[in-house]
């Protein structure tokens, strides 16, 4: 059993949504706790596959971007403040993107290869969300923001970056892989994705006490 | 091939790099949109609370002014009337008569003495000023001038009429009033001619007296200039203009502008 350093960020993530439970439901966040759940869990078991006689671990990070994308629109849908139509038109594209991601994985690039198609356009998703969240916490709201203390801010932030990252180079995943792109003896997703793990659920903590905080003030 | 793999990784970093870039540029432009927005919005807060305190400055002138002014007319106008009045009932008294005409001179003086009390309270009431529009205030201040016979005071009104603000409308009134003031006590005319005109975006009023003129500029650097400074100052506080034309000897007219809110 192995437990990458990475995770040890992403397992305090969690106990950290968990400690600032109300505060994350104040600011209706709460989907992040089964979303960690699964992160968690997903990259145990991603890590690990070879411990459950597996052969790849494509299966698992396929099935977690199944499982994760409705929580991930949730919470990007909550942090849009959507009113009347926006609503509306915001859950039919995502319902449409849950759809593509399905047929992709039922049938198109398959269970056991891995659902890059679904990446991209998860990524372009985050992206835009994260891009149209930012936007309108800045020019919306009348009031000047702090965004050093607005936990919204930080992970719209996160969430923009870590897309901008993966688009590419889990885009690329299997290119690189079968190319063998490596950088210092790394391949390319191992030599740059631990650290952006770690200063996303970093961010993501950092949030989440800011959250609760703000309960508390 | 190692060349090939090489410029595959190196066009793949640079890539994220840029979009990396991009992105912490696009959070940058949102930091200084947001610092800018608070500048702003500083700016705002200042200009009102500055705004406010001018505001209450320019009352508390125009409240002193009021006093200044009840205690005048009271002096000149009713107290004289009531004098008169007491003289022709000591006549009365000292003759041990019943005269009627004496009796009806007295009974004038008396009922002269309460319009001229009545005409103060209208002229001050600032809400009998919120009932009526600001050509009637003007209007009215203009037949208490004539009533004192001294002036001939005039009005013409051009113009559709358009609503003002009440705080508005008591500002430009008292600018009015203090206008009438300073041609009353300095200029010796014989002749008040205002004119209100309704345009399409301002409200221009313009007061011309026939008196002595003088040097607006020299008269606004001196201390007695005060009430010309005030005039000019409260156009500027609710948003508007405030002219003096005049020349020694060639009578002097004020004109007001303000923009409709």
């Amino acid at each position: 059993m192995h437990i990458a350093w990475f995770e040890y960020f992403q397992i305090a993530c969690l106990v950290v949504a968990l400690y600032c439970f109300r505060g994350l439901r104040a600011c209706s966040l709460l989907a992040f706790i089964p979303l960690l759940v699964i992160v968690n869990v997903t990259e145990f078991t991603g890590i690990n596959y070879r411990m459950f006689g597996w052969e790849s671990n494509y299966l698992t990070y396929n099935l977690y971007l199944l499982a994760s994308t409705p929580f991930y629109f949730f919470i990007a849908g909550k942090m849009l403040f959507l009113t009347g139509k926006e609503t509306f038109v915001f859950y039919t594209v995502c319902i449409l993107c849950m759809i593509l991601i399905s047929v992709n994985f039922f049938f198109i690039q398959g269970q056991f290869h891995f659902n890059t198609y679904s990446l991209v356009l998860f990524d372009i998703m985050t992206i835009v969300f994260s891009s149209l969240s930012l936007v309108r916490l800045t020019i919306l709201d009348q009031q000047e923001l702090n965004f050093a203390r607005e936990p919204f801010f930080w992970i719209n932030s996160v969430n923009l970056l870590f897309g901008l990252i993966t688009l590419v180079i889990l885009g690329l995943q299997e290119y690189i892989l079968i190319n063998h792109i490596e950088i210092a003896h790394k391949t390319l997703y191992n030599a740059i994705m631990p650290s952006v793990n770690a200063i996303v659920y970093a961010g993501y903590s950092y949030a989440f006490i800011l959250c609760r905080t703000q309960r508390i003030r | 091939m190692q060349d090939t793999k090489d410029q595959v990784i190196f066009t793949i970093v640079a890539v994220i790099i840029i979009l990396l870039f991009l992105g912490v540029l696009f959070l940058v432009m949102l930091f200084y949109y947001n610092n800018k927005k608070g500048q702003m919005s500083k700016e705002q807060q200042l200009m009102k609370a500055t705004f406010e305190k001018q505001l209450l400055e320019s009352k508390l002138e125009i409240q002193e002014q009021t006093f200044d002014m009840i205690s005048q007319e009271i002096h000149d106008n009713v107290g004289q009337i009531l004098s008169l009045a007491k003289v022709q009932l000591g006549i009365m008294e000292q003759r041990h008569t019943f005269e009627e005409d004496l009796v009806s001179n007295v009974k004038e003086s008396i009922s002269q003495a309460m319009t001229e009390l009545r005409d103060i309270a209208k002229s001050l009431s600032s809400e009998r000023m919120q009932l009526l529009s600001l050509p009637e205030s003007i209007a009215q201040e203009i037949r208490r001038i004539n009533r004192s016979g001294i002036i001939k005071a005039t009005v013409s009104v051009e113009g559709v009429e358009k609503n003002i603000p009440d705080q508005q409308k008591l500002i430009t009134f008292r600018m009015v009033q203090e206008g009438f003031q300073n041609i009353i006590k300095h200029a010796g005319a014989s002749e008040i001619k205002v004119s209100i005109r309704y345009l399409e975006e301002s409200l221009h009023i313009s007061i011309f007296d026939n008196g002595a003129g003088f040097n607006p500029e020299e008269e606004l650097k001196k201390r007695e200039g005060l009430g010309l400074q005030n005039i000019l100052r409260r156009a500027s506080l609710i948003g508007g203009k405030a002219n003096i034309v005049s020349r020694p000897g060639e009578g002097t007219t004020l004109e007001i502008q303000i923009a409709y809110a």
